[in-house]
């Protein structure tokens, strides 16, 4: 029993404590950028940190040394989600290194992973997931999305939605139906297609923290069959599989992104009154703030164990959908707190004087609802109750 | 980042569990509540004899060695076979209070005896605030020629009438310090029972310019605050690990029932909405146990570990609490039935949630960690 990190660990976390206190820009991490007015200035910037990452050999080190990462352990991984969930960066936040990358590698063919795998390594591939539909959400298997063999080549047709990066990802990974006569999980493929193909549109979808992500359109789209990733028909339960990846390579950095935003609040309130009122000597106020940063440490301590049994080479269901729960709660819980102590103030974003913190307080409001990622609340409890607990589905 | 067990720290578990099983705990808790001492007292010997009362005294003074580690393994199974007996007064905390502050002479005569369970000691620690803090500590202790005269009264003295001794903490009149006095024949004394949710487990104890010899003192005089703080530390890390069992019993029952129980046609555990209810009792449960583990990860190798063990209490106490109300909506009516287990595995919980602390005073703690 060990709930700490060895040594070397510790000299691996301080080492990135470092390097991000070196090099994120001055000044980045004092206000908001909203994706919604994300200049190209600011999508540089992103991309210009996430290419420093590889410079530094991080942006892919958890992947196998074939392929040009360094083979490091899911432990590692983790300690480095923490510390870059913690310090913040600028980033595109592109899905390749977590989803896309591992996923090729279980089921992509020799000559996709050679062509894929250097390019999304060195970001020359930006990739976007093509998973959700107006009709198929929680259950990705209830997609209408066609693809067509004609020849040497699918032509696809349909609409994909709530898609992250879509208006600059070059690839977008997707899953569509190639076979329409049999029950959808039984007919459907996974395919990487070029962003640039002709008759793909991508259309803004702005959320309420201000984020954009976007419909995309395919109208008659044509795409090698070689771009049918893994194999055909089989693409909903190898989707599982990468899935999984989402979950572990997005979420696990989460909760110390949330910490910090806690740690920049008190330190805040240590510095400045909000209202009139010292917020530190309020007995209410510090038991709320020690509540939710108790519940932000279980979030961490329930990663942590999804890591400690990934270490170990095993691919846990239900212990993965309670760091999914844990989140769903903690987050809006925090921001509530947050918003509540600033009052009417917490309404007011950059651009007014009398905002706190730079209208950070403003985005907590609205981001406090964005709980809905890697399946909704009451999915997520189904999957523990009934692949955990072994509970019976109801039986009409 | 190890979560794991070792094999040896297993086998201690599962033989633990599994003579729990065997005892019929339920049943023993039954009567408990009715006899006059208050827990099974053949089990206590059985349990001597298998070497578990000793886990955390070294093996030099009768006992088996061990870390918090294992103590905390041993109490989480004590919480998921709702077992109740003398030990935490008695080898833990009084134990533990000899083995940081007694002589060589006190261990070798006091450490056997509390290893094996032949002898039972009780720490008389709270008055009349009832808080385990110093500023609480008002027993006078007042110097004499060759030794100590105490007057006060002791609350909440777990197990006093089974007692052989009782360590009590007094203050010193003229300095103002806490000293901690051996009490070598509590029966002596007048001791009446508490009567609450418990039954018989704890007693006020009256001293009355009880007179103590300068060798009962353990440790030095005025001194032993520094030492008493650290043990309930380690101490409400046990109790986290207690909740954490009783709650594991509370959600496995729970499940178990849910399979079964059939109404308007159909196993309500089918039902998604009972379905949630049991994922968010897991989820709590696991979290609760992740930040014991830590905690004691932490106590045991001497790191800094006030965040942790403050935060896991105030989390195990919310969370057993949660899974105990969770628990009786799955049982309906069935469950607040004293025939059936639940209530002793809830009452359980109410105890250990308000034992060495509840909430409240440990959020404070997490408050002044976060830099408030």
């Amino acid at each position: 029993m060990r709930y700490y990190l060895t040594p070397e660990q510790e000299a691996f976390k301080t080492e990135l404590a470092k390097f991000f206190k070196r090099e994120i820009p001055l000044g980045y991490n004092d206000r908001i950028i909203l994706e919604v007015d994300m200049s190209e200035e600011d999508f540089q910037r992103g991309l210009a940190f996430d290419k420093k990452l590889i410079e530094h050999g991080y942006y892919v080190m958890h992947w196998p040394k074939e392929y040009g990462g360094q083979s490091r352990s899911v432990i590692d991984q983790a300690i480095f989600n923490e510390s870059y969930a913690y310090y913040d960066p600028p980033s595109i936040s592109d899905r390749g290194r977590h989803v896309v990358g591992p996923g090729l590698m279980v089921i992509g063919t020799e000559e996709q992973k050679r062509r894929f795998l250097p390019a999304i390594a060195r970001l020359e591939a930006i990739t976007c997931l093509g998973w959700t539909e107006p009709n198929a959400g929680s259950d990705l298997s209830s997609i209408e999305t066609k693809a067509r063999l004609d020849g040497d080549e699918y032509i696809i047709n349909g609409q994909k939605m709530f898609i992250s990066n879509a208006h600059f990802a070059t690839h977008i990974f997707m899953t569509a139906l190639t076979d329409t006569s049999v029950p959808k999980r039984q007919g459907m493929s996974l395919f990487i297609v070029d962003m640039h193909s002709s008759g793909i549109s991508v259309s803004p979808l702005i959320t309420m923290d201000g984020k954009r992500i976007n419909m995309v359109y395919f109208t008659d789209v044509r795409v090698p069959a070689t771009n049918l990733v893994g194999e055909k028909n089989k693409g909903f339960q190898q989707l599982a599989a990468t899935a999984n990846h989402e979950r572990i390579g997005i979420r696990a950095n989460a909760p110390t992104a949330y910490k910090r935003v806690l740690d920049e609040f008190i330190e805040f309130i240590k510095n400045n009154k909000i209202r009139g009122r010292d917020l530190t000597k309020d007995p209410e106020v510090r038991h709320r703030l020690a509540d939710v940063a108790m519940d932000l440490e279980a979030w961490r301590m329930i990663v942590w164990r999804l890591v400690w049994l990934q270490n170990q080479g095993q691919v846990p269901q239900a212990e993965a959908s309670m760091v999914q729960l844990i989140r769903k709660k903690t987050i809006p819980k925090l921001h509530k707190l947050l918003w509540e102590l600033g009052g009417p103030l917490s309404q007011l974003k950059e651009g007014s004087r009398w905002a706190i913190m730079n209208g950070k307080l403003e985005y907590y409001s609205q981001h406090a609802f964005n709980i809905h990622g890697q399946g909704g609340i009451a999915q997520t409890k189904n999957t523990i109750a009934r692949r955990g607990l072994g509970l019976p589905r109801y039986q009409a | 980042m190890d979560m794991g067990l070792s094999s040896e720290q297993v086998a201690i578990r599962d033989s633990i569990r599994k003579f729990l099983r065997a005892e019929n705990t339920i049943a023993v808790a039954r009567g408990a509540m009715k006899s006059p001492a208050g827990y099974s007292v053949d089990a206590w010997r059985k349990m001597g004899d298998l070497g578990w009362l000793g886990i955390g005294i070294p093996e030099q003074y009768g006992g088996s060695g061990l870390s918090l580690e294992e103590l905390a393994i041993m109490y989480e199974e004590f919480g998921r076979g709702l077992y109740q007996g003398p030990h935490f007064g008695s080898a833990f905390l009084c134990g533990q209070l000899v083995l940081k502050l007694g002589s060589e002479a006190q261990k070798q005569e006091l450490l056997h005896g509390v290893a094996s369970g032949r002898t039972i000691m009780s720490l008389a620690l709270l008055e009349e605030d009832a808080r385990w803090e110093e500023p609480s500590i008002k027993l006078c202790a007042q110097r004499t020629s060759d030794g100590w005269r105490l007057t006060g009264t002791k609350l909440f003295v777990t197990h006093a009438t089974a007692a052989d001794e009782l360590l009590c903490a007094g203050r010193d009149v003229e300095t103002g310090g806490i000293s901690l006095f051996r009490i070598r024949n509590p029966k002596a004394l007048p001791i009446s029972l508490m009567p609450s949710t418990f039954g018989n487990l704890y007693y006020e104890v009256i001293l009355r310019d009880v007179l103590v010899p300068d060798e009962d003192i353990v440790g030095s005089p005025d001194n032993a605050w520094s030492a008493v703080q650290p043990v309930l530390e380690w101490g409400a890390a046990l109790q986290c690990a207690e909740m954490v069992g009783l709650s594991q019993s509370i959600l496995d029952m729970s499940v178990d029932y849910a399979k079964v129980r059939v109404q308007f046609g159909h196993p309500i555990g089918s039902y998604q909405g009972i379905q949630h209810v049991l994922a968010d009792m897991w989820t709590r449960l696991d979290g609760a146990r992740l930040l014991t583990y830590q905690a004691v990860s932490f106590l045991n190798n001497g790191r800094p570990a006030q965040r942790e063990f403050a935060m896991a209490k105030a989390y195990v106490n919310e969370g057993a609490f949660q899974v105990a109300l969770d628990g009786m909506q799955i049982y309906g009516g069935l469950g607040y039935m004293m025939e059936h287990p639940l209530p002793y595995y809830v009452r359980r919980i109410l105890y250990g949630k308000m034992h060495l602390g509840d909430t409240d005073v440990y959020l404070e703690e997490v408050a002044q960690t976060l830099g408030l």
